[in-house]
């Protein structure tokens, strides 16, 4: 690392616009210029348009200046072009500091002195923090197309068919006998005619044939580890034979569990399921009679009462109460506290529902349920009708009630998220790094989840979600090779004390303890020195650059490289 | 003493406090001068550390702008910092400083509204309780 003496500082200042023109002026410039390390100071109207770019590029190639500040507006608006700007001039992109003096000074400070004099202020420590930089290099990795999936239901089949696509090779791995999960019992899409079972066949055989996709059933996870373009996952076949199967992807589609007769009367022949009422509407209709063979003329379903908010009961009510009306001609109920249409097409199909008959009633109370000649009466206080200061009870004598099923997360999240290291909220749903920005990603790069695994969730939604996730292995992938900055933290073995904290305190999980024979080279087997210490040490690949780790560390042994504990120090003084 | 102006370093969260700060400016909220805006990453980089350094450097409070709970981009940044300021909580009561002059805000993006008003806060709340002995 050079001295902070012999640094040159290139300068440029942004006069956004015209928006900074009371703070900088002449004197400013003069003031700036007179700053030590500075070498040049240029100005420039708008330094983000075409020309002002240009000024930029040219003055930095042909000057001498090894690092640059530029000040004007937030580093937000300035971050994406420095990567570019990075490229054109052979600078490295982490060599820039911005001083904010527009969103931080001028538009808070209404006095102009006083503005100038904080403009001053910020852009010295700045042109001071920019000789503590050091330049951050960047590093590939090669990253085979290969591609585990973990589950082998609908959401794993589809992800598994678009990455072979995409010339992936797929490693498909499921517990069960045979790939297939729990959609297979359904029938219908809620929004399209097609026939669901003989398209999910299809794309069964099609999984099952395609080269690009090996399909390993009856195994139990063992093990895991590696990291982006390197996971080894350790399986247990069918005989008990061990085994360790590579990616550089991973995907997990362990979907979600139902737990059925947690309302109503239990046990009872006339409450049943909503997979019981998809097979026997599978059927064509043919089993929907009752145990005497006389056929069955109302069915009322029940929402709200088992699961609180989700719209998988709504869309699976109003699918099937529109089949058993347009195909059977049953009469058929809707008991709900609020019907969810929150689905691509639902609003559609419930006003078709309505249209053709099928009852909506609205509840508050839970309704209650006893058994009359055979049936099932429904007593169901009605709430639209309470605008009339009364308020109706009506009964529904059902010949079947269509209670909905629990939805509970999968008991193999638990053993996934242990061996995998990816968080486990207390719901028990596998968690998203972040849920606006990284839907389908894991905390961990190059770990996705798809369908049920993150919440319980529609067919529909299930497979736009593998689709999406697969698009992100892809993404990952295509390329051949992993391209990363090295803005990342660093452990310096000699001071590491194995504490395990930094592991712990990983929100990514990029930190190993590793053993060491000399700095930094991994000990092989059959190494036989005497001097070897165990020491953390930061995938590089892996990490996201947050910190965490740096100031967790009891023996301040890791450094972030794009904000050194110097450079806030610095900032901090008064 | 009339001319009390309390200095605040503020440490800003770069996925939700810095940009919260920027908006601050957007929206032309005055704010003190003497306010010095620090980013990191996230606010699991602060260490215990940096706070007291922040108060030995002649700054009279010192205000963490972290994401809501449940809500960091790393996961647990922000509970970690607020962990660490509960340890530099004990210490400043035995070095005696006031509680007051640190204190963590959890804001989202778009509060540059809230953000503004924490540091005013802050700022009125410091001109009360005085420079601060360290100085």
């Amino acid at each position: 690392m050079r001295s902070a003496d012999d640094c040159r500082i290139a300068v440029f200042v942004d006069r956004c616009g015209g928006t900074l023109s009371h703070l900088i002026d002449e004197e400013m410039i003069q003031y700036v210029s007179r700053l030590p390390q500075v070498v040049s100071c240029d100005q420039d109207e708008n330094l983000s348009s075409p020309e002002g770019f240009e000024m930029l590029v040219s003055r930095l190639t042909k000057g001498k200046a090894d690092r640059a500040v530029i000040v004007g507006a937030s580093p937000k608006a300035y971050e994406e072009s420095f990567r570019h700007l990075g490229v054109a001039t052979g600078l490295n992109p982490y060599m820039f500091l911005v001083a904010n003096v527009r969103e931080q000074v001028a538009w808070i400070i209404q006095d102009d002195k006083r503005a100038r004099e904080k403009a001053k202020a910020i852009i010295a420590k700045k042109v001071k923090e920019a000789s503590l930089l050091s330049p951050i290099g960047r590093e590939k990795i090669g990253v085979p197309k290969e591609a585990l999936v973990i589950g082998g239901g609908i959401v794993g089949i589809r992800a598994a068919l678009a990455l072979a696509d995409a010339n992936i090779g797929v490693t498909l791995l499921t517990r069960a006998g045979d790939i297939g999960g729990k959609a297979i019992q359904l029938t219908h899409f809620y929004d399209r005619p097609d026939d669901v079972s003989s398209w999910f066949m299809k794309q069964i055989e099609r999984a099952k044939k395609h080269p690009k996709i090996d399909v390993k059933t009856s195994v139990e996870l063992k093990g895991f580890e590696g990291y982006l373009g390197d996971y080894r996952v350790t399986i247990r076949g069918p005989l008990g034979k061990r085994e360790v199967v590579k990616g550089s992807a991973v995907l997990l589609t362990s979907g979600y569990d139902v737990v059925s007769n947690t309302e109503g009367i239990f046990g009872h022949r006339c409450f049943i399921s909503p997979s019981q009422m998809e097979a026997m509407l599978g059927d064509g209709g043919k089993s929907l009679m009752d145990e005497k063979g006389k056929p069955i003329k109302t069915v009322t379903f029940v929402l709200d009462l088992v699961n609180e908010t989700i719209k998988i009961d709504s869309a699976n009510a109003v699918k099937n109460a529109l089949l058993l009306k347009k195909d059977h001609d049953r009469m058929v109920y809707v008991v709900c506290r609020d019907i969810k249409v929150s689905l691509d097409g639902m609003e559609r199909q419930y006003r078709k529902a309505r249209e053709m008959g099928v009852i909506f009633i609205k509840y508050d109370d839970p309704p209650r349920f006893s058994l009359v000649n055979g049936g099932v009466n429904v007593q169901v206080k009605e709430v639209s009708t309470r605008v009339m200061g009364q308020e109706y009870t009506v009964s529904i004598l059902s010949d079947l009630v269509v209670m909905s099923e629990k939805f509970v997360p999968s008991k193999d999240n638990e053993m996934l998220a242990t061996i995998l290291d990816v968080p486990l909220p207390q719901e028990g749903y596998l968690m998203d790094d972040n849920p606006q920005f990284t839907q389908v990603r894991a905390n961990r790069r190059g770990i996705f989840l798809a369908g049920g695994c993150r919440y319980p969730q529609t067919l529909d939604e299930a497979l736009v979600e593998a689709e999406a996730a697969a698009s992100g292995v892809t993404q990952l992938l295509s390329q051949g090779v992993y391209e990363y900055d090295l803005a990342v933290a660093e452990i310096d073995p000699a001071k590491c004390a194995a504490c395990l904290t930094c592991p712990r305190v990983c929100p990514h999980s990029a930190i190993v303890v590793e053993q060491y024979a000399e700095r930094n080279i991994y000990i092989t087997a059959g190494y036989e020195g005497d001097f070897t210490w165990r020491a953390a040490r930061v995938l590089p690949t892996q990490c996201y650059g947050c910190g965490i780790c740096v100031s967790s560390c009891p023996t301040k042994a890791i450094s972030l490289k794009h904000l050194t504990d110097a450079e806030i120090s610095l900032q901090m003084e008064g | 003493m009339a001319s009390f102006s309390p200095r605040i370093v503020a440490f800003c969260c770069d996925k939700s406090g810095y940009v919260a700060a920027d908006m601050a400016g957007k929206l032309g909220i005055s704010l003190p001068e003497s306010l010095d805006i620090i980013r990191v990453p996230c606010a699991g980089r602060i260490d215990a550390l940096h706070m007291l350094q922040a108060l030995e450097n002649g700054a009279d409070g010192v205000l963490i702008f972290a994401c809501h709970e449940e809500n960091c981009q790393s996961l647990t940044g922000n509970l970690m910092v607020k962990a660490r300021m509960g340890y530099v909580y004990g210490i400043m009561e035995k070095i005696g400083l006031e509680r007051e002059r640190l204190e963590l805000c959890n804001v989202a993006t778009n509060n540059g509204a809230k953000f503004a008003e924490a540091v005013q806060k802050k700022f009125e709340d410091l001109k009360r309780l005085g420079p601060s002995p360290v100085k």
